[in-house]
């Protein structure tokens, strides 16, 4: 992890996530494990040419889960770092549209 | 926002062939609406990745399922729509369901629709049409034939202990291989036959009766036959074959003379007058039912050479589909499917319908002409006239009426009886016309306008109306 371009993975699209870009003002990143909150509210800053207000950070863990097809298996999904980036209200990020 | 059509851009160009072609371009918002309503329809089924069936947003599903997709979902429903409102605003009739031809562009969208529309049927002055009719003749002739035939019917065959000879009848084991052909070409190979001796039969092979004539039972006899260069089935023509015949009876056939006592044994007749009266008479009445039925084809083919009919494809394409399910439905009878036919007759199912297009093209053309007749003469039949029809049929099957009723009695059958009977009415009324006999008929109550409007009440005698089908 050697510059801000490793920083942020990608967005987390889901159905809370959507909720929090749309009504919170804050959107969602899965982010590299090594990541510090300065870090991650750098890189949002510089990518997107945003102000960040705020960054909360969520060690996501590895969950259990079992194989689609052979019921038995079970297997571990890997957890990730999730960083909530909350922007000021006049300010956006259009996740859909990727990277200026 | 206005929902209503009133903001479609519509342009409208006649075709050749009774169609209408529509360009409609549409306002941009109709389009998003649509695309959306289209998502939220697709949203519903589609797995998307965070998200519980139902509640992905819009883009999110213009990412996942693509714009393609969305747009052709939206398309199923909003063509359909567009189409419906263009129709109102030009106040087309469409005659049977248009079709979408194409998108020409998305942004803004714009739409080509195809629209059929009533045939237009220009008839002739089928009014002063004259054709002569020729009643038909029986000669003697043809009774005395028909007498002969009987009368071989009533032969009495015995068993007789004698060579064969003329006009008897022999039971034969054939065999019979074309020769010079080196591989398997078994010809025939009947263990047990009946032939009359006479000269004009020719199976086995023509000049069989000299063969046989003089041969005993028991008696065996081999022979090379070539067939003749004017043989009936062309790929025996030349062609020479060993044939091994084995006589195993002989029987002699009496042909009883006209008497009067024969003639009561055949049914209920006196005597052989009144038979030969009764022949007679069948003989007329076929032959007048013959003279009918092609006079009736020659009017009906004059006043379709006449007429002039442009109607839209979508018809002849129907009337395709009916002579196509027709066959479909005969073959069923002998156990065959419509691709066990194809093959026998060694067609693609293309071929089969470029064969039928020249057919049901003249059998919608005179359904068509026939259509417009009943129209301008106002042919009509009542209930009671289908009723006593009904009945009619349903007397010519004995045995299983109930079944038949179920069969007939229904609102398709009547339908189905109506059509036929005005249809006959039509032609009858023609007959008359062209036989010059129309003085009694009625005059026409409409003057023969044959636009496009007065189409539209048509009656369809053949086939049933497309827009039925449609439903």
């Amino acid at each position: 992890m050697t510059s801000i371009y490793d920083v942020l993975r990608r967005p987390v699209i889901t159905e809370k996530s959507n909720y929090q870009s749309g009504v919170l003002n804050q959107y969602v990143f899965e982010v590299d494990r090594r990541a510090t909150k300065a870090q991650i509210k750098e890189a949002v800053e510089i990518l997107f040419d945003v102000t960040v207000e705020r960054v909360n950070v969520i060690n996501v863990p590895a969950k259990r889960t079992r194989r689609a097809r052979s019921r038995r298996l079970s297997v571990r999904r890997p957890g990730f770092k999730k960083a909530i980036v909350t922007l000021p209200d006049n300010e956006k990020i259009d996740i859909f549209e990727g990277i200026k | 926002m206005c929902r209503k059509g009133n903001n479609l851009k519509i342009e409208s160009e006649n075709l050749e062939d009774r169609q209408t072609q529509l360009t409609i371009e549409l306002p941009d918002d109709r389009l998003n609406s649509a695309m959306r309503a289209a998502a939220k329809r697709l949203g519903r089924k589609a797995k998307v990745h965070g998200f519980r069936p139902g509640k992905a947003p819009y883009t999110v599903l213009l990412n996942q399922l693509g714009e393609d997709l969305i747009f052709e979902e939206a398309l199923e429903q909003l063509g359909q729509e567009i189409y419906k409102e263009a129709l109102e605003e030009t106040e087309i009739e469409a005659f049977a369901q248009g079709s979408l031809e194409e998108v020409v562009s998305r942004e803004p969208l714009v739409l080509r629709y195809t629209i059929p529309l009533a045939p237009d049927v220009q008839l002739g002055a089928y009014r002063d049409l004259r054709l002569s009719y020729d009643e038909p003749q029986v000669d003697d002739e043809a009774v005395k034939r028909v007498m002969d035939d009987l009368r071989e019917r009533q032969a009495l065959i015995e068993p007789a202990d004698r060579p064969a000879e003329l006009s008897d009848v022999v039971v034969l084991e054939v065999y019979a291989a074309l020769h010079d052909d080196g591989e398997d070409s078994n010809l025939l190979d009947e263990k047990s036959v009946s032939v009359l001796v006479a000269e004009d039969v020719d199976w086995p092979m023509p000049g069989i009766a000299n063969v046989l004539i003089g041969m005993q039972a028991g008696e065996e006899k081999s022979f090379e036959y070539t067939f003749a260069d004017d043989y009936a089935d062309e790929s025996m023509q030349g062609k020479s074959a060993d044939f091994r015949l084995k006589i195993l009876e002989v029987k002699s056939r009496i042909v009883p003379e006209w008497t009067d006592d024969l003639a009561k044994n055949m049914g209920e007749f006196d005597d052989l007058l009144s038979l030969r009266i009764k022949v007679r008479e069948d003989l007329i009445e076929e032959a007048q039912r013959q003279a009918k039925a092609s006079y009736a084809r020659e009017v009906i083919d004059a006043i379709v050479d006449e007429s002039e009919v442009k109607f839209p494809p979508i018809l002849l394409r129907e009337e395709l589909n009916d002579m196509l399910n027709d066959l479909q439905l005969r073959l069923r009878y002998q156990n065959l499917s419509l691709g066990d036919y194809l093959k026998i007759e060694n067609k693609s199912e293309e071929e089969l319908i470029e064969g039928l297009n020249p057919q049901a093209e003249e059998r919608l053309t005179r359904a068509l002409v026939l259509g417009k007749i009943v129209e301008l003469e106002n042919i009509e039949v009542d209930d009671p006239e289908v009723e006593a029809e009904l009945e009619h049929i349903l007397e010519g099957y004995k045995e299983n009426q109930d079944d038949a009723r179920t069969l007939f009695d229904n609102s398709v059958g009547r339908r189905r009886i109506r059509l036929d009977l005005v249809s006959d009415k039509a032609v009858e009324l023609l007959v008359a016309i062209a036989k010059g006999e129309s003085d009694n008929v009625d005059k026409p109550k409409k003057e023969p306008t044959s636009s496009a409007e007065s189409a539209e009440e048509r009656v369809d005698v053949e086939s049933e109306s497309p827009e039925e089908q449609n439903e």
